[in-house]
């Protein structure tokens, strides 16, 4: 099959398949690690594409994008330098779930990103596709082969093919190979990975067509525009990250009776209806066909005019992705209001893919079996920049380490959003693209979009992607917030006090009898840390030390209830499952549990507990099991020596 | 190292005890020894009627003849031998029927585990299960009670399969927990997209609503587990009060034979006595305990602290007073610590009381004690006697009426998780009545619909991001 005449163009350390923003992220960790790392992509003018939504963060996804930021990543910063407007949601609830989100300007976000790849040493973007992964005769992996048959070697190699991966467009019962913006689908590394022993299946995406301006009429729809405030990803100031937005609103209209109507008498004309295609796509971002026939007694559902970038007249329709024909699709559209002479730039489709199964993982995003090669991004079965981007910074960082020796970085589900996100990735795998919800992490309260820099820019600083001064401003930070704790705490204020009486008269908060610590005080709901500053011995902070403060102190019980349960999550991932346990021999397992611990052997019953057909009476066993083992072992050395 | 010293051997390899009956009143009375002193220990305690020698009886027999301790008869018995390893533990097991009754099984008890020379221990709940599961001899789904044992040290891990609660129970619990789930899911899927359309604050005080009412049925099923419990583990009564009034006395009048010491000096019983009577078919276990006061002894002062620990624990407390004495501050002070639903004053020594023209012995009791149930006797007179049993059968005629149901006869494990799920429920609706933001609350909600899945046993994730997908319409 190989022929071995045709040389390397050179050697790397890593090789990077797929330019999106699990590509980039993982290129940027790789390379600022040290490793001399290659980028491919198809087309190096479609480096961090959106293809659907022009917009970052929102409800656990900003989460996660704070938490790529002090790990040392670049989304963050990218996001901040070419945001059009920004909206903190959810701000009626509490902080856990504070969730900021802005629209990007697209093409500045690509731009940005493009500049900041070409400018890093070590890292070198270069277009070609690549259709072969290289293996030699032991099945070591050693590099890849691109379309034009050049081979580039690679003692690691990231692929992060997102959506490209074999993809077909459809729209009716139009199936072309293509990928979003019109490039070409990545053909034959499926193949490839299929020689080499992977399985590989199908996964569906889609989004909305794109409309002129000039053809909207934004009378008839409602103004969305943002905060109006700065706000900001990363937790560092750089490049007019810290700049006041131009505010460009998004608009909001709605479907009607009549919409639904033509959608439902064309059904018929989608592939996806007529039971031609199934393709699992994602529950949470329907096309609005399945909308309208799902949940048939909605009389309308909400749809949002989006802008695609500032130099752009094409505004995006988030709500209205749709697979059916493009002469219907237009046919429903012009009955939304404002929508009436819609001049369509570029229709919606649905798209399918290839994607692996993301169990084949481990926690570091490497193959199991396949040293060297790793996964990140919609190849994984995610969906969602964010989500991509995370897996992409943990595949780079844990590429370097393997090259350098050192143990894999891999966060827990309660150090981290993406700890969450990779560990259902790869213990309970996905049947869908995988969207990060606040409510799939257990420790929410505790992995807060405010606190990302406490809980994890020490462990960018270890790994090596975070700056020396940043890592102890940093720790600055933690020294003041404890600090403030311990004064608000020690200071009481007396009732006589006129300062008090007023605050307490004007806030209509109940007048304590005796002596009142500042704590006490900003534990009561209706006080702010700000407001009591007119006490004396309030402390003066930086305004994120007084947020940390004041969120410390007043959800302090529920805190403390998921320190506790982090605990005991902690100590089921501690009990480790031996290596060599015969699970098929185990009385009292269910026989789909035998199977899939022979098949997973999970390191720790914690971990075992997540993969979906073990049950919580088969951990039982394995408890058993475990106890029954520890029993009969030979005492310890401790035992002997004693 | 030193060993431990409760844990002294290899666990399973000693041999294990328990009384396998039910407490209380049956026909019968089992006791079962399982390990590898099971044979020797009924060798020592039974003698065949045949007066064949116990240790050659076959492996597999059924033995008519008489349990002997100390030389002296105790009770007619029929002894089970089962040789390892077909046995229900897969060891040697012995099992001795009785006729019963608690003082018999009791002593038998007592007289296995003190047997000189042999390794035997009163076995920890489900142990017998869990000897039974480790051996091979039974899956988990047979084998609820090794879960009990294991959630002591695992509460967090510790699930029974659903099936094997009976089905009423079972269908409660599912009902309170598709409840909880529905609140979260409102809750969750209004944090993870926030662009919807959604019911907003209208929503929230719905929610709050939801969750009073659901914490409304949690305690619905605790009191119906309360009624199940009563009837397999019987009613809690402790005498209670101050020294001297009287407490063992009546304890000695209700069971007709002086098992507490009695004598004029205040602050004779020290320690807590239980006795197991039968009123109106139910199990009562009698307790007297330690008068309360101010001691420098500190025996007597062990004595109080375990007396106020029972009455903590009571489900019902005749609070004993002094009639002649009259009502003291004392007793004012312990008997406002009660509740007023689970006592009965008793004003004792009725015989003693000054005449008193025109006033009955009601008339001592501070207005603030005036509507508790109160009945005034002698305890060394049985007739007057009576009338505490009919305040004692009143009570449990009105707490526990009604045939219990299978379904709720939950075991203490079952029961915790339950508790807990109420306590965490009542966190939540607390907190939300405070303004608590519904993302912290939902702590406490998934605390209690994972509390209720340790009956049930499911996992919380999936099954909210399902519910929250199959619930809603969603856009982006």
């Amino acid at each position: 099959m190989a022929n071995d005449t045709r040389q390397a163009d050179k050697r790397y350390d890593c090789v990077v398949v797929g330019a999106g923003h699990a590509g980039c992220e993982a290129a940027l960790a790789a390379a600022r690690l040290g490793l001399q790392t290659l980028l491919l992509t198809i087309s190096r003018d479609q480096i961090a594409l959106m293809p659907c939504n022009p917009s970052i963060g929102g409800p656990a996804k900003g989460t996660i994008v704070r938490e790529i930021d002090a790990l040392g990543g670049e989304m963050g910063v990218n996001a901040d330098a070419t945001a059009l407007q920004a909206k903190l949601l959810n701000t009626g609830k509490g902080p856990a779930v504070y969730a900021l989100r802005v629209q990007s300007d697209r093409y500045a976000y690509q731009r940005r990103m493009t500049r900041v790849l070409d400018r890093q040493p070590g890292l070198l973007v270069r277009q070609n596709m690549v259709t072969a992964l290289l293996l030699d005769e032991q099945g070591r992996l050693y590099g890849v082969e691109t379309e034009t048959g050049v081979r580039y070697r690679g003692s690691t190699v990231i692929l992060c093919t997102g959506t490209y991966l074999n993809s077909k467009i459809i729209r009716g019962k139009s199936i072309v190979p293509g990928a979003p913006v019109g490039q070409t689908a990545a053909w034959g590394l499926s193949e490839s990975l299929e020689r080499h022993g992977f399985s590989l299946r199908r996964f569906k995406s889609g989004t909305p067509p794109r409309i002129h301006k000039r053809s909207i009429d934004f009378s008839k729809m409602s103004l969305q525009p943002g905060d109006g405030k700065p706000a900001h990803f990363s937790f560092v100031e750089s490049e007019g990250t810290r700049r006041q937005l131009q505010d460009i609103p998004c608009y909001l209209t709605y479907s009607n009776a009549r919409t639904h109507e033509i959608i439902r008498e064309n059904l018929n004309q989608s592939l996806f209806y007529t039971g031609e295609l199934e393709g699992n796509g994602p529950r949470y971002c329907p096309s609005i066909e399945n909308k309208v026939v799902r949940f048939h007694d909605k009389e309308r559902h909400q749809l949002f005019v989006e802008p695609e970038g500032l130099d752009s007249q094409e505004y995006y329709f988030q709500g209205f992705s749709s697979a059916l024909p493009e002469a219907v699709q237009e046919r429903f559209l012009q009955t939304v209001a404002g929508m009436e002479n819609a001049e369509v730039l570029r229709s919606g489709y649905a798209i399918e893919y290839d994607a692996i199964d993301s169990r084949i993982l481990t926690h570091s995003l490497e193959c199991k079996g396949k040293e060297g090669l790793f996964f990140a991004g919609q190849i994984n079965g995610t969906s969602g920049y964010e989500e991509a981007a995370a897996q992409g910074l943990i595949a780079g960082i844990n590429a370097a380490r393997k090259l350098q020796g050192k143990p894999p970085f891999c966060l827990t589900r309660a150090e981290a959003y993406i700890g969450v996100l990779i560990d259902d990735l790869v213990m309970k795998g996905v049947d869908e693209p995988y969207r990060m919800l606040t409510s799939a992490a257990e420790y929410r309260l505790l992995l807060r979009q405010d606190n990302a820099d406490l809980r994890l820019t020490a462990l960018g600083y270890e790994i090596g992607l975070i700056e020396e001064s940043r890592y102890l401003a940093c720790e600055e930070k933690r020294k003041q917030i404890e600090e403030g704790k311990r004064l608000l705490e020690e200071t009481v204020i007396s009732p006589k006090n006129p300062a008090l009486i007023k605050l307490m008269h004007t806030k209509n908060s109940a007048m304590p009898e005796h002596g009142i610590t500042l704590l006490d005080l900003l534990r009561r709901p209706e006080m702010s840390y700000a407001e009591l500053k007119v006490l004396p011995g309030m402390p003066v902070y930086p305004e994120e030390v007084e947020e940390q403060i004041g969120i410390q102190i007043r959800y302090q019980g529920y805190i403390e209830k998921q320190e506790a349960q982090v605990r005991q999550f902690s100590q089921m991932e501690e009990k480790i499952l031996p290596a060599d346990a015969e699970y098929g021999a185990l009385k009292g397992l269910s026989s789909e549990a035998k199977e899939k611990l022979e098949q997973r052997r999970p390191p720790s019953l914690g971990q075992a507990s997540r993969i979906p057909g073990v049950s919580p009476s088969d951990i039982q066993v394995l408890l058993l099991y475990l106890e029954q083992r520890r029993r009969s072992s030979p005492p310890s050395r401790d035992g002997q020596e004693g | 190292m030193r060993e431990q010293p409760t844990r002294t051997s290899d666990p399973v390899k000693d041999t294990i005890a328990a009384v396998i009956t039910a407490p209380g009143t049956g026909a019968m009375g089992a006791l079962r020894l399982s390990g590898p002193h099971a044979f020797a220990a009924a060798a020592l305690v039974f003698r065949s009627k045949s007066g064949r020698a116990t240790e050659a009886l076959s492996g597999y027999s059924l033995t008519f003849g008489g349990v002997y301790l100390e030389g002296s008869f105790l009770d007619q018995a029929l002894l089970l031998k089962m040789k390892a390893p077909h046995s229900f533990t897969g060891e040697d097991v012995a099992e001795l029927q009785c006729h019963g009754g608690m003082v018999v099984m009791r002593r038998l008890m007592e007289a296995v585990t003190s047997l000189q020379g042999l390794l035997i221990r009163p076995a920890e709940p489900g142990e017998f299960s869990q000897r039974a599961f480790l051996n091979g001899k039974m899956d988990l789904s047979q084998a609820e009670a090794v879960m009990e044992l294991v959630s002591a040290s695992n509460p967090r891990a510790a699930f029974i399969a659903a099936g094997q609660l009976a089905g009423g129970l079972s269908r409660e619990i599912k009902r309170l927990r598709e409840g909880i789930l529905m609140v979260l899911a409102e809750i969750e899927v209004e944090i993870d997209f926030p662009d919807e359309e959604w019911s907003g604050s209208a929503g929230a005080a719905t929610r709050r609503d939801s969750v009073l009412r659901l914490l409304d049925e949690a305690a619905g099923l605790i009191a119906s587990s309360d009624r199940g419990r009563i009837y397999r583990e019987g009613i809690r009564v402790v005498f209670y009060g101050r020294p001297n009034v009287g407490k063992s006395s009546l304890l000695n009048g209700i069971l007709r034979e002086p098992r507490a010491i009695v004598t004029e000096e205040p602050g004779t019983t020290r320690d807590v006595l239980e006795e197991q009577i039968l009123l109106k078919g139910i199990p009562v276990i009698l307790t007297d305990t330690a008068g309360i006061r101010e001691t420098g002894s500190q025996a007597e002062q062990a004595g109080v602290d375990r007396a106020k620990e029972m009455a903590a624990r009571a489900d019902l407390i005749v609070y004993v007073v002094d009639l002649p004495e009259g009502m003291q501050k004392e007793d004012a002070l312990l008997l406002a610590e009660l509740d007023k639903e689970k006592t009965i004053i008793v004003l004792n020594k009725q015989d003693l009381a000054p005449p008193e023209a025109g006033r009955d012995e009601y008339g001592m009791l501070p207005d603030a004690f005036k509507e508790w149930a109160c009945c005034s006797l002698c305890a060394l007179e049985p007739e007057s006697l009576e009338s505490l049993a009919d305040s004692i059968r009143l009570f449990i005629d009105q707490r526990y009426s009604g045939a219990p149901k299978e379904e709720f006869l939950l075991n203490s494990r079952q029961r915790d998780a339950l508790l807990r799920a109420r306590q965490a429920l009542a966190a939540a609706a607390e907190a939300l009545t405070k303004e608590i933001p519904e993302d912290v609350v939902a702590i406490d909600l998934k605390q209690a619909w994972s509390c209720l899945g340790e009956l049930t046993g499911e996992s919380l994730q999936t099954a909210l991001v399902e519910t929250i997908f199959s619930k809603f319409c969603l856009g982006k």
